[in-house]
């Protein structure tokens, strides 16, 4: 790599081994290390989540003691949100987005490795406080004072510097995805002609970029309150604890949106490919995406009507949030009307997109319930909500992922998945989905508040009801295990996919399976939203050749050194700082920067 | 397994036939004006959301197997959309959800009303894991166990000492954040007489899910004759060796006619002056039998394992036991304990809770 060295060689094979991992800026490698850390964080997450169901399924039971338990259920729900959904939709965006948009890769390759090694970073440090056993147990929401340092040990501190990191990748991410969406499509790919998926994907970065500065405000605030005597939230001091709520949330609402609508992208993609026919209401479905993107950030305070903002501000949001029902409304009808009158091939990935929409459904009408304040009055922070946010989060959005994956997996192995293991995955997870979530309408409607390590025998009837839950949660866990079987087993033994098994419409299906570095020989042009059925049934062509002088990017170390450099940073100023680690990160960092600015591209 | 198989289809059939709420704690079985008002909203939507989900259900498997791929080889008609149809399900919805909005906005003003002139006032404190009552008028300050008359509308008032807690007692009243820095109010009246459960619901620390709570709804004669038997103060005991001892709790208990003055701080524990006259201990962690020579003997074999080691009956608490020794603030600050240990010679301990037990 001596300098102005660099020639991309577009005939080369692919280089190999770690260090071609540890230096790669290939969108495709990037994409495929996001899904790998997703779907371990997965595997730890849903470990998690039996633990609690063991500990819950019998009452006044011993399994776990509290502190443990508060540590579970913490560590499960940032886990899934912010290790599992978002990385795995973050798999998509890298592998997709330049794929569908006629690109041969993002606009910042090495900022895109950056994201990915300080997301790592920032996911080591959540999950650190395992190994000292303190992690951190201040819930997802991790509203003080119980943050603060009179109640939580160092696992707080892990919690807010891991989360930093995590936005400091979501933010660097979210600018290289805007950048390279309105700039790198292919020639004659207008806004409205731009796949769905990558449609909803500019939503989701619009929202990362939004909405992940008033959250770390808070969590930096805790963070000061913690370590320097602060009083931000100490009030004794003067301080307000509700600050932290409405920052928190002005970030947690849009952030469900960060996780649903890259499903709902997925979702109308596979829905037409499927149904041999267009979106429906293309146009709408686009512009009810972005409506909800909108009003995701009007809607915050629904998540705080017990903390007593008065019945102004309680009416008012509440109005706001079930306006969101309507463009959401619109999207389900639309999907429905992709599949009315087309050819619809049953197939997993089809199924899943199919329960995708009903389950995401039941989600979304248990929201409008406590939409209303004085249903979530009694609804609020029980299993009823519990229940609700996992059809949303598991039957919406990981639903959504799994349908993603069973499409796309053989573009980016090259090879398909087992369809009879998937039916199996499929009809497995939806008996233990259903099984682990729908009773937990009931527990809250009975009266059990979440996240309580604990409950008497007898008096509220919760226990058979629990049991039930949990041997669901086990069906889930086994069914996620074939999953895991079959991505492992097809990789080499599937059935070989070539370019466009599922008779695609979009531009991804133009490239060889695997995709070469560069995607494509020649960028072709587009004239409608349907560019390959336009090639294959309307007359169309491809381009032949390859263009002369390809250049892509060369490998660097250069990001993975700079996230180390930032995670250096924020460990030196948790619990006992040591300020000489943050000096030094620091130092690496900008060392890390500079030496990727003057490396020869 | 066999119990396991036969728990689920019990479970099952359970949900199905929708009963099983009966119990003393469910939101769907509402015993007050406030939590009658929220249920039949509850209802309400339930109804018509559960018709859009089957409508949604139905109209999409319908869809899938009718329109399912037959092994056709011409593709299907290529439609791109129908604009009046898209207008007409982008409409419609909203006029489900002004259906929906206005009952809503209705029942928030209604809930949060403010309170009548003859409402019974009670502030109501939240510490780490217990609860507080004190009636505004009388003084009379009980712990974790609420009684109040029926038919008379309740104002609470409610703080918090240290984190945020959630008071809910579902049977009478959706639940309110209890908060550090300012104080939430709930107001309902409750319309059947009966004893009524509740817990924090809101994620506060260790034994959360402990903190529970009791509410009794007396009649009124009936409350007034409880309310001045608690204005009562306890007798001291007989047993100077149990006075010396008692001394070391007045650091965080109140006893009243006993020990002096009443502090309230941070890690105060509940007042004990009319302990035994409550129908459960340690927030309503063990309820007690009601036949009294029973309940004597319980009350006994819990409070002596409580003075032993509190925290093996709740975690993290912050009452220090005579036979361990919880860390310091200083060397804990999550759950530190002042002072470090009871001091009680193990003779005297029989005396100490037989003592506790006819605090009637
Ligand atoms: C450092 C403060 C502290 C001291 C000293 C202390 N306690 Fe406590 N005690 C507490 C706290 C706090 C609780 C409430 C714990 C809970 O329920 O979460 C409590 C609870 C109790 C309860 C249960 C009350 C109920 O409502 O069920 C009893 C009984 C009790 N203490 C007895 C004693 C006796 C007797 C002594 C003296 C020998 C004593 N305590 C000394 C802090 C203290
Ligand atoms: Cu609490």
């Amino acid at each position: 790599m001596s300098a102005g060295a660099w020639h991309y060689d577009p005939d080369a094979p692919p280089p190999k081994g770690l260090w071609s991992w540890l230096t790669t800026v290939d969108h495709k490698r990037i994409g495929i290390l996001y899904g790998v850390s997703a779907f371990f964080f997965f595997l730890v997450g849903g470990l998690e989540a039996l633990l609690i169901r063991v500990q819950l399924s019998q009452p006044e039971s011993g399994f776990v003691d509290p502190a443990l338990y508060n540590q579970l259920f913490t560590m499960h729900g940032t886990t899934m949100v912010f290790l599992v959904i978002m990385p795995g939709a973050a798999a998509f965006f890298n592998y997709m987005i330049p794929l569908q948009i006629g690109a041969r890769d993002v606009a910042f390759p090495r900022l895109n490795a950056f994201s990915y090694w300080i997301f790592l970073a920032g996911a080591l440090v959540l999950n650190f406080g395992w190994l000292i056993g303190s992690a951190p147990s201040g819930s997802w929401v991790g509203y003080p004072p119980i943050t603060t340092a009179d109640y939580t040990d160092v696992g707080s501190d892990l919690w807010i510097c891991g989360l930093s990191l995590l936005a400091v990748a979501s933010t660097a991410a979210s600018v290289n995805f805007i950048v390279t969406i309105l700039n790198f499509r292919a020639p004659g790919m207008t806004m409205m002609r731009m796949p769905v998926f990558t449609w909803m994907s500019l939503v989701v970065q619009f929202l990362l970029l939004l909405s992940f500065p008033p959250v770390v405000v808070g969590l930096i605030l805790t963070l000061f309150d913690r370590n320097f005597g602060t009083n931000f939230y100490n009030v004794v001091g003067g301080g307000d604890p509700e600050l932290y709520q409405h920052l928190f949330w002005l970030f947690g609402h849009p952030e469900v949106y960060v996780l649903i609508l890259p499903s709902m992208g997925i979702v109308s993609e596979v829905l037409p490919a499927m149904a041999r026919k267009p979106l429906f209401g293309a146009a709408f479905v686009i512009f009810s995406g972005v409506l909800i993107g909108f009003l995701g950030f009007g809607v915050w305070a629904h998540h705080m009507f017990t903390a007593g903002m008065g019945p102004v501000a309680d009416s008012a949001f509440s109005i706001t949030t079930m306006l969101i029902a309507v463009p959401t409304g619109v999207k389900i009808f639309n999907w429905i009307g992709t599949i009315w009158g087309g050819q619809y091939k049953i197939n997993t990935a089809s199924l899943f997109a199919v329960a995708f929409i009903v389950e995401f459904t039941i989600g979304g009408v248990t929201g409008i319930m406590h939409a209303s304040p004085p249903v979530d009055l009694q609804q609020h922070d029980t299993y009823f909500i519990v229940a609700h946010f996992h059809y949303v989060l598991f039957g919406g959005a990981v639903f959504g992922l799994f349908a993603g994956i069973y499409y796309w997996y053989p573009k980016i192995t090259g090879r398909m998945l087992s369809e009879k293991l998937g039916y199996w995955h499929f009809w497995i997870t939806i008996i233990g989905m259903n099984l682990t979530f729908f009773p937990m309408h009931f527990l809250g409607l009975q009266g059990m508040p979440r996240r309580i390590a604990t409950y008497k025998a007898g008096g509220y009837d919760w226990a058979d009801t629990n049991l039930a839950v949990t041997i669901g949660a086990f069906i889930l866990g086994f069914a996620t295990l074939i999953l895991a079987w079959n991505m492992w087993k097809s990789a080499t033994k599937g059935e070989r996919a070539g370019r466009d098994p599922w008779d695609g419409s979009t531009l991804e299906w133009v490239t060889q399976s695997p995709p070469v570095i560069h995607n494509f020989d020649k960028i072709p042009s587009v004239a409608s939203e349907v560019p390959l059925w336009d090639v294959k049934y309307g007359g169309g062509s491809l381009p032949v050749g390859r263009e002369e002088n390809i250049h892509m990017p060369p490998p660097s170390i250069w990001p993975l050194w700079a996230a180390v450099g930032g995670a250096m940073i924020v460990c030196g100023i948790m619990a006992f700082p040591m300020f000489w680690i943050t000096a030094a990160g620091a130092g690496l960092l900008i060392f890390s920067v500079m030496a990727w600015v003057v490396e020869p591209v | 397994m066999v119990v396991a198989v036969r728990t689920l289809v019990f479970g099952l059939i359970t949900f199905i036939a929708g009963c099983g709420y009966e119990n003393d704690q469910s939101a769907v079985n509402p015993f007050s004006d406030s939590a009658r008002m929220s249920d039949d909203l509850y209802m309400f939507i339930l109804y018509l959301m559960t018709g859009v989900s089957i409508l949604v259900a139905v109209l999409i498997i319908y869809a899938m197997v009718k329109f399912r791929y037959k092994g056709e080889t011409e593709r299907p008609k290529q439609v791109h959309g129908h604009t009046l149809l898209e207008t007409t399900w982008t409409i419609l919805p909203c006029f489900l959800l002004i259906a929906i909005m206005v009952p809503t906005t209705k029942t928030i003003f209604a809930q949060q009303s403010p309170p009548p002139g003859d409402a019974l006032r009670i502030k109501v404190i939240g510490k780490q894991w217990w609860w507080e009552y004190e009636y505004v008028e009388t003084g009379v300050v009980v712990a974790n166990e609420l009684v109040i008359p029926v038919g008379q509308p309740i104002y609470l008032d409610m703080k918090s000492t240290d984190v945020i807690h959630s008071y809910w007692v579902p049977a009478l009243s959706g639940k309110r954040d209890v908060q550090p820095w300012g104080n939430n109010m709930l107001q309902f009246t409750a319309d059947k007489t009966g004893t009524y459960l509740g817990q924090c619901a809101e994620y506060c620390g260790d034994s959360h899910g402990l903190m529970r709570t009791r509410v009794e709804v007396k009649s009124k004669e009936e409350f007034e004759k409880w309310l001045a038997h608690q204005a009562k103060d306890a007798l001291p005991p007989q047993d100077p060796k149990v006075a010396t001892v008692l001394a070391q709790c007045n650091a965080c208990h109140a006893l009243r006619g006993v020990l002096p003055g009443r502090p309230r701080t941070k890690v105060s524990g509940p007042d004990l002056t009319h302990l035994a006259s409550r129908g459960s201990l340690f927030s309503d962690l063990y309820t007690l039998p009601k036949e009294p020579e029973a309940k004597r003997l319980e009350m006994k074999k819990h409070l002596t394992k409580w003075l032993d080691d509190p925290r093996t009956i709740k975690p993290g608490v912050r009452m220090p036991g005579h036979g361990v020794t919880y860390p310091t603030p200083a060397e804990d600050r999550v759950r530190g304990v002042a002072p470090n240990a009871l001091s009680i010679e193990p003779e005297v301990v029989e005396g100490l809770v037989d003592y506790l037990t006819t605090l009637e």
